[in-house]
Parts: C-alpha cells; sequence; structure tokens
C-alpha cells in the first residue's frame, strides 16, 4: 500500500456500531477486524492505530490479536487465497498430495504469494467438512472432493 | 429400540427450504418455545433438561441439565449463553449441517435454554470460514425477531432475548469453553484457569453457560416430548440421539443421527456403507483428540461410558476411518503437527511438548528416527497430562500414546530400515 490507510466515516460509523453488542468495547475487535480484512485483504499497520482509537484499547492489544489467530493477516496476501484443509480426514483422500500439486503449479511454498500477487496458498487445519475430503477454500467458498484435474480448471478459471 | 429410525436433530433436513422460518414453523417449530413460555417455569424446563441425560455434545460430555444449575440463580449480573459453533476438531463437521440446514431448531434452542437460566443475551460464537452458516444464522435471527420468537417480550411474555452472531478468526483453541470466552471478549483465545468456571465467572465476568451446537439444538424436542422421552432413547445416563459424522475410508461419509450408543460396527457397516480401499485398520472415535481403536477394538457401543472404557472418548463423535493402506507414523505425524501448530503456547508443558513429538516423529518419516525414540515420546506423556490449563495438553498425548502402543511395530520398523512398508504415502512431509 502506497497511500497512508484511512478508515473512512462509513466504514467508523460500522464499527462503532459493534461496540452495541457487547458490554465492552474491546468484545468488539474481532468483529472488527474481520471487516477489515474482509475489506481489505488484510489489516493494514495504520488500521490497526485506528482501530485502537476507535474502541479506546492499547494498540498492543489490537497487534496481541492479529498475530494470534491464523487468519489475520499483517502484510498484504495474493488476490486469491487458497486454503488448503491438512486434517487427517483429507490428507488420507490426498489433502496433501493437492497441496503440493498446488505449490509446484503456482510455484511457490506455502505460506507464499506468486510474484504476480494473484495467488497466495496455505494449508489450514480441519475446516469442518470431512465427509467430502479433499477440501480446498478459495476466497471463502468451499470446493469439495478436489482433484487435481479441478485443480487446474479452477486456476485457468481464476486467471 | 425403536424400529423407526427416530429423527430429532435430523427429522427437518430433507425438507424444501428448511432453513426458513416457514418450513420450520410449519413442521411444528417454535412450539416448544411457546409451551416453556406459557406452561412452565424456567425451573421447569431446567428440571426436564436434567431428567432427559442430555450430555453436551461438544466434547467433553458434561450432563448439560447440571451445567446449567451451576448458574448462581442469586446473582444481580447479566447473565449470558455461549453458543460453541466453532467446531475445530478435526473430524468433525455435524454443527455446520445444523446451522445449515435447520438454524431455527438452534435459535429455538438458545431460546427456551435462555428462558430457563434467566438469559437475555446469547452469542453464537461460529468459526471464521463458516460463511454460509453465519449468512444464514443471522437472516434466520431477523425472521424469528420478526415473529417475536426472540427480541423483546417474547410471545408476550417478559422474557427478552437478543442472539448475537460473532465470528472468530481461526484458533483451534477457542473451541474450548474457556478460550473461546477470552476471545469473545477480544482477546487472544487462551484457555483460563478454573475455577471459577464459567457459570460463576464467564464473559464479562458474568455467569455463563456455554454449550455445543448440538446440545443446543436437542433443547426443543425435550421440552416438547419430555425429558424421560428423551432419556429413553439413548443408554443410562447419556439420552437422546447423536449426529455421528464419519469420515475418511468408508463409502458413505456423513452424518448419521443414531440413538446415543448405537454400535459403531452398525455405523460403519450398514450407514457408512463399509470401508473403502482396503480393510479396516483403524478408527478414530471422536476427533483427532480421541485415542485410536485398531480394527479389533472397534466392537463397541458409541456412548460417552462405553467408550471410554475402551480406553478412548466419544469426544464430538468425529469418526474417522482409516484403512490398511495407512501409515500410522505419518497419521500420528499428522496429528502431532496440528497440535503443536495450535496449540496457544500458554502451558510450557503443551508448548514446547507438542513440537518436541512433532519433531521426533518427522525425523523418524524421514529415516532418521533413534532406537530410543518411542520410548522419548511416550516419557512426554506424564510430564503433559494434567498439567496444563486446559484440556489440549490431555488431548494431545492420547493419540501419541495410543497410536504408539497399539501400532508398535510400524513405528520400530520405520525407525530400524528408515523407511516405510506401506505404499500409499500420504505426502504430507
Amino acid at each position: 500500500m502506497n497511500e497512508a490507510f484511512v478508515l473512512d466515516e462509513e466504514l467508523k460509523n460500522r464499527l462503532t456500531a459493534l461496540t452495541n453488542d457487547y458490554s465492552t468495547k474491546l468484545a468488539a475487535l474481532l468483529p472488527a477486524l474481520n471487516i477489515i480484512q474482509d475489506k481489505f485483504g488484510f489489516i493494514p499497520p495504520e488500521a490497526e492505530q485506528q482501530i485502537a482509537e476507535l474502541l479506546d484499547i492499547f494498540p498492543t492489544q489490537v497487534r496481541e490479536v492479529t498475530t494470534f489467530y491464523s487468519l489475520f493477516y499483517n502484510a498484504p496476501v495474493g488476490h486469491h487465497k487458497i486454503y488448503v484443509c491438512y486434517n487427517l480426514s483429507c490428507c488420507i483422500e490426498g489433502g496433501g498430495k493437492l497441496l503440493h500439486y498446488l505449490a509446484k503449479k503456482l510455484r511457490v511454498s506455502v505460506n507464499e504469494t506468486t510474484r504476480d500477487g494473484k495467488f497466495s496458498l496455505y494449508r489450514t487445519p480441519c475446516t469442518g467438512a470431512c465427509e467430502k475430503a479433499p477440501v480446498i477454500i478459495v476466497n471463502g467458498a468451499y470446493h469439495y472432493n478436489v482433484t487435481p484435474e479441478y485443480i487446474d480448471e479452477l486456476l485457468t478459471k481464476l486467471g | 429400540m425403536a424400529k423407526e429410525p427416530i429423527r430429532i436433530l435430523t427429522k427437518n433436513w430433507d425438507i424444501k427450504n428448511s432453513n426458513t422460518i416457514e418450513a420450520y414453523i410449519k413442521n411444528g417449530g417454535y412450539k416448544a418455545l411457546e409451551k416453556a413460555i406459557k406452561q412452565m417455569n424456567p425451573e421447569q424446563v431446567m428440571d426436564e433438561v436434567k431428567k432427559s441425560n442430555l450430555r453436551g455434545r461438544g466434547g467433553a460430555g458434561f450432563p448439560a441439565g447440571v451445567k446449567w444449575g451451576f448458574v448462581p440463580k442469586d446473582s444481580d449480573k447479566l447473565k449470558y449463553l455461549c453458543v460453541n459453533a466453532d467446531e475445530g476438531e478435526p473430524g468433525t463437521f455435524k454443527d455446520r449441517y445444523i446451522m445449515t440446514l435447520d438454524p431455527h431448531m438452534l435459535l429455538e434452542g438458545i431460546a427456551i435454554t435462555s428462558y430457563a437460566v434467566g438469559i437475555s443475551a446469547a452469542y453464537i460464537y461460529i468459526r471464521n470460514e463458516y460463511i454460509e452458516s453465519i449468512a444464514i444464522l443471522k437472516t434466520a435471527i431477523q425472521e424469528a425477531k420478526a415473529k417475536n420468537y426472540l427480541g423483546a417480550s417474547i410471545l408476550g411474555s417478559n422474557f427478552n432475548l437478543e442472539i448475537y452472531v460473532h465470528r472468530g478468526a481461526g484458533a483451534y483453541i477457542a473451541g474450548e469453553e474457556t478460550g473461546l470466552i477470552e476471545s469473545l471478549e477480544g482477546k487472544r483465545a487462551m484457555p483460563r484457569i478454573r475455577p471459577p468456571f464459567p457459570a460463576a465467572v464467564g464473559v464479562f465476568n458474568c455467569p455463563t453457560v456455554v454449550n455445543n451446537v448440538e446440545t443446543i439444538a436437542c433443547v426443543p424436542s425435550i421440552i416438547e416430548h419430555g425429558g424421560e422421552w428423551f432419556a429413553g432413547i439413548g443408554v443410562s445416563k447419556d439420552g437422546g440421539t447423536k449426529l455421528y459424522a464419519v469420515s475418511g475410508h468408508v463409502n458413505n461419509p456423513g452424518v448419521y443421527e443414531l440413538p446415543v450408543g448405537t454400535s459403531l460396527q452398525k455405523i460403519l457397516y450398514e450407514h457408512a456403507g463399509g470401508i473403502k480401499g482396503g480393510e479396516l485398520k483403524a478408527v478414530i472415535p471422536g476427533g483427532i483428540s480421541a485415542s485410536v481403536l485398531a480394527a479389533r477394538e472397534c466392537d463397541i457401543a458409541m456412548d460417552c461410558q462405553s467408550v471410554a472404557k475402551a480406553g478412548s472418548m466419544l469426544g464430538s463423535a468425529g469418526i474417522i476411518v482409516m484403512n490398511n493402506r495407512v501409515c500410522m507414523v505419518e497419521a500420528l505425524f499428522n496429528i502431532a503437527e496440528f497440535y503443536a501448530e495450535e496449540s496457544c503456547g500458554q502451558c510450557t508443558p503443551c508448548r514446547s511438548g507438542s513440537h518436541w513429538i512433532k519433531n521426533i516423529l518427522e525425523r523418524i518419516l524421514h529415516g532418521k528416527g533413534k532406537t530410543d525414540d518411542l520410548e522419548i515420546m511416550l516419557s512426554f506423556i506424564p510430564g503433559i497430562m494434567g498439567r496444563t490449563i486446559c484440556a489440549f495438553g490431555d488431548a494431545l498425548c492420547g493419540p501419541v500414546q495410543s497410536f504408539i502402543t497399539k501400532f508398535r511395530d510400524e513405528f520400530e520398523y520405520h525407525i530400524i530400515e528408515g523407511k516405510c512398508n506401506i505404499r500409499n504415502k500420504l505426502d504430507i512431509l
């Protein structure tokens, strides 16, 4: 990001409104961060600062949280986020092989983003869809019983 | 046992648009809430649930009515309900079905539970990835509010209830009940030391009930048909039906609703279609935290006590089936890696122990195992078991101990020969 990140009024209001659902402002932190990340793809450091001000908490409290939860990102990630489910049920049905296949095709390692910024590849603990293993999640959408052929098609579609 | 399949939690799943309030009401939905509010006082509701022998469906199996009873009646603080929809235990996928196919059954259960305990605010803590469930639940809450099943002065009474959907951010430990509370409060999901238990001091320092989605979804049927009816379906001290979620090497993986105490054999062969791709080798009966059962040990009833007697636990009843083409060293490595990554890091035995175990298994898989590696791993267990704030450490020990002792020859082969005698590699290194 080149320009300094600023929470606009609309977003500020949305985040402030969240605090009505809880008896402390701090409790609105995870929902607030989820909103920011859904919108920007990651949590910019400036956003951490501004959320802290909005919720009357220390910036360190925000950083504590963003660094603890595996689905929050502190730096920009790829345009398409691909998660390969890596639990036992998925792995005995080929989840591990899918991960290697994707890594090879995208020429990245796990937790890396392709040079063109298009794809980020992650492995994730159980996604709660073990009956349709192996599972991948792409930009929030579940894909079931995934095969290498399916991945070929999917990557072409996503361009 | 009745010959007709008993469907409590899944009764609406085949109905068109089952997740709408119209479909739910048409099939008798919200009648139990009306009955509770108009014909019963909160104590009577709680007594019915105690009588039902409903046990927590999240993993611990604690009697739900008893748990509710721990909430102090004389406290002038607000009381809260946290519904655990984090569903992070690998091998578990039942709550997703309830939330996407019958969200109103969950909401009705929340409303009845809240009425019984004197709660006016409930949070559904749901895992980040369940975007579809989140949207469905939010719509369902609006629908229920519009018909006055939720909100202020519910059905003309003085009972008020707001339900909020709270989305997590990717942490297995947020499914532990005090980790969930910490997370809901906007902090790292690090479990709390007990006592005090959440029933006394929970979210926002107030008395809090934490129950799993499936547990709560059982409540409307208990109120509609009575606690004794529900208790009569399961086994002694463990009532009702259970959603058994079967995955891995079976022909028909999926969720099966069967009376608590149904035999594992029956679940695997009559419902899940039998073993796929080879012979049965091992079963994990209750999510990966449960000790593994070798094929010869699979003749058991699936209720809390029977599975415990067999040396494992019913847990979430996420049943993972492995055929004889799965290498047990690889399987345990996959599990150990999960624990090493998901340990919250608060307690040294768990934080370090999980990594030590993972690292040793990794070197064994790389053909660099040492002759005393198995004894070293087993020697960690007394240092972890019972020495941490939450049950995560114990959960890690069960698989390690059971895999190594029950499949010792496979581990030894790896160490001595430096390779695997099973051809079907999982490719997970």
